[in-house]
């Protein structure tokens, strides 16, 4: 497979088939915001740092500022703007997980991955994935809230569908 | 933004990788295998390294997979850490990949890179050592295999348009020790990391970020003390931006000291 210059992307992002042009040297990150119109990843440093640009690829967090569009081939993207009514989603709301929102989405993805591959994880695994993102308003606590509370939940939600 | 243009490739096997590259540098072109990309594009963004061509190597079955044999596991070199540190159990190994990075960039970045990378640290290099591992590296040529020690100096000392294929991991392992410092959080480069290996007759001790490059060496059990070790490294702690040389050595020297402990109070032979 070659790619150079303007050329067809497909890409499945939130269960939709999204058709771009695009160059080779173009990020997923960009893609997403210019191309498709998903505004949600944030770009922050542009440098795998700040984790603003969190996207998940087949259900794992990544950092679409670090990523090409071209090397996702195949493989599902999921945005913040596919976790609509999920329990994560609305345990930042109500924990007010966040200050200015700027990290947000990227907080909200990282954990909604953790929580449906570990549900059970410990403090020291929520550590271990969160400190992926950073939060310039420092707003840690309400976002450690949000977490657990949803934590609570999607273990409600598992338990509830082990015994049905 | 990425500030120049280049193609992209997409090989799925190993004998197509090496010949683009072949041609690439024939016609005097600039490429790059790119794995997980969490160094190339930071590199790429800042135009420190334009290229002509990309090759992705992750369509490469032997690049992308993990094999667990009887004694040894086989790990391609684009294999991300996170997945090393959560489908093997190689202590040695997944307690310095946890460190490197974060979990997030973990999930792309790969353990062929973290070696191969511009970065000074390359610190998958100290327990890859530690636990005797070898590195099969392809050319137009062909495939071969090498121990890790006899190509890595200061870096893995690859020939022109090399690729790193993967990794041949006992799962038999020799005592080791680890300890890294960062300047201030746990996700940061380290300003010091040692790991020691003991290795019966000999015993390794290797260092990131104490330097320019990671450094290593075989100390034999007859000659060993820690005013040796601390001596034989003085020379290779380098100033930077997150600690001072004489700082580093002083850390070198209090982990030693941490080590000597943890193996029964003394280096054999000393005193």
């Amino acid at each position: 497979m070659k790619v150079s210059g303007y050329t067809e992307l497909t890409l499945q992002v939130n269960g939709q088939r999204e058709r771009v042009i695009a160059k080779p040297n173009t990020s997923l990150l960009h893609v997403l915001r210019e191309s498709i119109g998903l505004t949600g990843a944030k770009g922050g440093c542009e440098n795998g740092d700040c984790g603003a640009c969190t996207v998940l690829l087949d259900g794992q967090p990544i950092k679409a500022c670090m990523t090409l569009a071209f090397e996702v081939g195949d493989r599902q993207v999921t945005t913040i703007e596919g976790l609509s009514d999920t329990e994560i989603q609305e345990a930042f709301i109500a924990f007010n997980g966040f200050q200015c929102g700027y990290c947000t989405s990227g907080f909200l993805l990282n954990a909604y991955a953790l929580l449906e591959t570990k549900p059970n994880a410990t403090e020291e695994e929520k550590k271990e994935w969160l400190s992926a993102n950073l939060c310039r308003c420092t707003g840690y606590e309400g976002i450690r809230d949000a977490v657990n509370d949803a934590q609570e939940k999607v273990l409600q939600r598992v338990d509830h569908l082990s015994v049905e | 933004m990425i500030p120049f243009d280049f193609d992209y490739y997409r090989p799925s096997t190993i004998q197509e990788a090496v010949s683009l590259m072949k041609g690439f540098m024939d016609n005097k072109e600039k490429a790059s295998y790119y794995a997980g990309g969490t160094e190339l594009m930071t590199n790429f963004r800042k135009g420190k390294m334009p290229v002509q061509a990309v090759i992705d190597i992750k369509a490469i079955h032997q690049v992308h997979q993990m094999t667990e044999g009887e004694e040894a596991w086989e790990i391609g070199a684009g294999v991300p850490l996170t997945r090393v540190i959560e489908e093997t159990s190689l202590t040695p190994l997944n307690e310095v990949l946890r460190k490197i990075a974060d979990h997030t960039t973990r999930n792309a970045l790969s353990l062929g890179g973290n070696i191969t990378g511009r970065l000074p640290y390359r610190e998958a290099v100290l327990p890859l050592l530690a636990m005797e591992a070898q590195v099969s590296v392809a050319s137009v040529e062909g495939v071969r295999t090498l121990a890790l020690k006899d190509i890595f100096d200061k870096r893995l000392l690859l020939g022109a348009g090399d690729l790193l294929v993967s990794f041949h991991i006992p799962k038999a392992w020799p005592k080791t020790f680890a300890i890294r410092h960062t300047e201030n959080t746990k996700v940061d480069y380290p300003i010091f990391h040692l790991l020691g290996a003991d290795l019966g007759d000999q015993v390794l001790i290797g260092l990131s970020g104490y330097g320019s490059f990671p450094v290593y060496q075989y100390f034999d059990r007859t000659q060993l003390t820690q005013e040796r070790i601390a001596e034989d490294f003085a020379a290779h702690a380098k100033d930077n931006q997150r600690a001072t040389a004489d700082y580093k050595r002083h850390l070198l020297a209090m982990a030693l000291e941490d080590m000597k402990k943890e193996w029964g109070g003394s280096f054999a032979h000393e005193g």
